[in-house]
C-alpha cells in the first residue's frame, strides 16, 4: 500500500514536472500597419493545420515597430500551407500581442501558445539567441544588415542600469545559417 | 616541474603587462576607408592591445570602467574597418 502511494506520488510529481506551461498574451485589434516598422518580420513560428476550407497557417513573428520589438500573431487560410502561410505573414492581417492582461479591451482576446516566448534580455558574448533578443542600434544607419566573413551580421545595443548608473554597450549578432529561420550568435559586445 | 615554473612565470608576466598605446592615444586614432590596405595589420595591432590588457574576449560587464572604455574605443576601431571595408556602400543612400 506503502509502495502504492509512494508510486501515485511520483507519477503525478513527473506529470507535473514535464507540463508545458503555455505563455498567455492579450491579442489586441491594432492595425500594425499603420505604425513605424523599423524591420522585416524576424523569428517566425509557425503553426499550421487542416482547416474546413483547407489549411490554417497561424504564425507569430517579431516586428521592430516604433521603439520596440512587438510579438505579432498573423493568421491565413488557404488551399495549401503556402497560400495559407503567405496570407498570414501579410502585415495587413497583423495583431499585436501584448503580455497579458493589466486591462481587458472590448476588442481584445487572450491566447495562449506553447512556441517559445522571445523578448529582449542580457546577452554575453557566445550566446546563440533568436534575431529579436537583442535591441535594434539607437543609431538608425547602423541598424542595416552587414557581412562579415561571408556571414550576415547586425549591430546592437544592449542597456544595463546596475548599480544606478545605466550603461549603454553595443555590440555584433551573425546569422548562423542561411535558413529563414536561423537563430543568430553574439560574436561581439562592448 | 621546471617547465611547469616556466611556464606559470610567462603567465603572470602576461597578467600583468599594460598595452602599449595609451587610452588617449587610442582615442586620437581615426579610421576611413582609405585604411581599409591595412585592415589586417591595424586589427591585429588593436587585438594585440586588448589581449595586453586582458579584455579580448570578455563581456564588459566584467570589466573595470576604465578597461572597459579601453576596450570600448579598441573595438569601435576594430569593427569600423571590418565593417567598413566589407561592406563599402552601406552608409550610401
Amino acid at each position: 500500500m506503502k509502495l502504492l502511494i509512494i508510486s501515485a506520488i511520483a507519477v503525478a510529481g513527473a506529470g507535473y514536472c514535464t507540463q508545458t506551461r503555455a505563455d498567455c498574451y492579450t491579442r489586441i485589434s491594432t492595425n500594425i500597419s499603420q505604425q513605424v516598422i523599423n524591420s522585416r518580420p524576424v523569428d517566425i513560428q509557425k503553426l499550421v493545420g487542416p482547416d474546413g476550407r483547407g489549411q490554417k497557417c497561424v504564425l507569430k513573428y517579431r516586428l521592430h515597430i516604433n521603439n520596440d520589438w512587438q510579438t505579432v500573431e498573423g493568421i491565413g487560410y488557404g488551399t495549401t500551407e503556402t497560400e495559407a502561410c503567405v496570407q498570414a505573414l501579410d502585415q495587413h492581417r497583423g495583431n499585436m500581442l501584448e503580455e497579458a492582461p493589466s486591462s481587458v479591451h472590448a476588442d481584445s482576446q487572450m491566447v495562449c501558445s506553447d512556441l517559445p516566448d522571445i523578448r529582449v534580455h542580457p546577452v554575453r558574448i557566445g550566446d546563440i539567441v533568436w534575431e529579436s533578443e537583442t535591441d535594434l542600434h539607437t543609431y538608425v544607419p547602423e541598424r542595416k544588415y552587414f557581412w562579415y566573413k561571408r556571414t550576415q551580421c547586425r549591430m546592437f545595443v544592449e542597456r544595463d542600469s546596475r548599480n544606478q548608473n545605466l550603461m549603454l554597450y553595443q555590440g555584433v549578432v551573425c546569422r548562423l545559417s542561411t535558413a529563414p529561420n536561423s537563430k543568430w550568435q553574439v560574436i561581439d559586445k562592448y | 616541474m621546471r617547465l611547469v615554473a616556466i611556464l606559470l612565470a610567462i603567465s603572470l608576466v602576461g597578467c600583468a603587462s599594460r598595452p602599449q598605446v595609451s587610452y588617449t592615444q587610442l582615442a586620437s586614432i581615426q579610421v576611413s576607408n582609405a585604411n581599409c590596405p591595412q585592415i589586417d595589420q591595424i586589427t591585429q595591432q588593436v587585438e594585440y592591445q586588448l589581449k595586453l590588457l586582458g579584455t579580448l574576449n570578455k563581456n564588459p560587464e566584467d570589466m573595470s570602467e576604465s578597461d572597459r572604455a579601453y576596450n570600448e574605443k579598441a573595438k569601435i576601431i576594430i569593427w569600423s574597418l571590418r565593417i567598413g571595408c566589407n561592406n563599402p556602400d552601406r552608409y550610401n543612400k
